[in-house]
């Protein structure tokens, strides 16, 4: 029983304590009014196009995640990238004893699990395609496509993936070769400064103040004019392939092993 | 105060609850399983409440200026535009801080759960004083 009474008191007893520190320094106060100061320079430079900051994009997050901070979020891509390698290295020739064997579901789930991969699929990609536009981009929409190869891999069997042509060594091929194109996009600038006399930034998107280096804003297509926000879209793209590939990698590493064959 | 106020403060100590009594999960359960779906619960908690604190009681909108599509993008043309917009949007900060945050607690997870596949086809078990006794033995 003394455990029991534990479980509810200490983490009550944490919590009124951390709602003291909340309500105390304002963090969550249901009235807050304004702005931190950050926020107000994201808000006011990142969309305006007459800002020296601007990205030309009606979307803050996908700017401020690419643009005003593109090194951190290229070294997160890192991080995902080394943990779902050494979980790849630590799985190596394991299988677990007794795992359930893979057997396909029956006609019914199977019919509905193709429509709804379909759709899963489709609404990633618009998700990552319309980052700098509407609430999304590469890592939203890379978190989406993920569950279209879970339910596939669920309801056709473990080697489903590997029939319709998606190796182990495909899916680590995109998975590098998206990471090393984001960081050759980021190098761009760099290299074009070097072969000009042009000042430019490692990682950066459009113009800024010291720099007349910018990748095209907006192009001219049959279609009209197309808004790409410099390299936010590209990057939203390569994003896209780097975690729904690499996410696709370990999800078939982790079923194969728990079926109990030997990756 | 105004019911909206109960609502919001009543929200805020779900989720700090929420925190609290997965952190002592953490600490006191003695199978790895438990313990990786505490931290997950710990972290999707740990996300609503910074977007608790992007909140602002005369905001509409997310940190999106609106109306934009692909092949007609609607950016605004004058100062006055970027103040409404300023004026009426939450605070992007704390997003911009989860969307990250999100994709590598998903790695961070796939790593514990291959790790633990290891040490299950290794012990036999997941229990941690289970594995503690054998290795006394």
């Amino acid at each position: 029983m003394r455990n029991n009474y534990a479980s509810i008191i200490i983490p009550v007893i944490l919590s009124i304590l951390v709602i003291v520190v909340l309500v105390y320094t304002g963090l969550a106060s249901y009235d807050a009014q304004i702005l931190t100061g950050l926020a107000q320079i994201y808000l006011g430079n990142v969309v305006y196009p007459g800002s020296p900051w601007t990205s030309i994009s009606t979307e803050v997050v996908t700017s401020v995640i690419w643009d005003q901070r593109g090194f951190d979020t290229y070294f997160e891509t890192s991080v995902l990238f080394l943990a779902i390698v050494s979980s790849m290295l630590v799985l190596e020739k394991t299988s677990i004893r007794g795992g359930t064997s893979a057997k396909e579901m029956t006609i019914i789930v199977r019919t509905v699990s193709m429509f709804i991969v379909l759709i899963i699929v489709v609404v990633s990609v618009s998700i990552a395609l319309h980052g700098h536009l509407t609430p999304g981009g590469g890592f939203q929409g890379g978190s989406i496509f993920v569950i279209a190869p879970l339910v596939m891999l669920l309801v056709f069997g473990s080697s489903v993936l590997e029939e319709k042509g998606f190796t182990n060594r495909k899916l680590l091929g995109a998975r590098s070769l998206a990471v090393s194109l984001i960081f050759l996009l980021g190098l761009v600038p760099v290299i074009y400064s070097l072969l000009g006399s042009v000042n430019a930034y490692l990682f950066q998107n459009l113009y800024k103040p010291g720099s007349l280096f910018s990748f095209p804003a907006v192009i001219q297509t049959p279609f009209g004019q197309v808004l790409l926000s410099g390299v936010l879209f590209w990057l939203n793209l390569f994003e896209f392939l780097a975690v729904s590939t690499g996410f696709t990698l370990a999800l078939m590493y982790l079923t194969k092993v728990f079926e109990g064959d030997a990756v | 105060m105004s019911l909206e106020t109960y609502i919001w403060y009543y929200m805020v100590a779900v989720i700090v609850l929420t925190i609290s009594y997965s952190l002592y999960g953490i600490v006191t359960r003695s199978h790895i399983v438990k313990k990786m779906i505490f931290i997950t619960i710990l972290s999707d908690a740990v996300y609503v409440l910074l977007v608790f604190m992007g909140y602002r009681i005369n905001a509409s909108m997310p940190p999106v200026y609106p109306g934009g599509t692909l092949l007609n993008p609607n950016l605004p043309g004058s100062p006055g535009d970027i103040e409404s917009f300023i004026s009426r949007s939450v605070d992007p900060v704390p997003q911009v801080l989860i969307v990250t945050a999100i994709v590598i607690g998903l790695a961070q997870l796939i790593f514990l759960s291959s790790i633990s596949l290891k040490i299950a086809k290794a012990a036999g078990t997941l229990n941690i004083k289970r594995l503690e006794v054998e290795e006394n033995e």
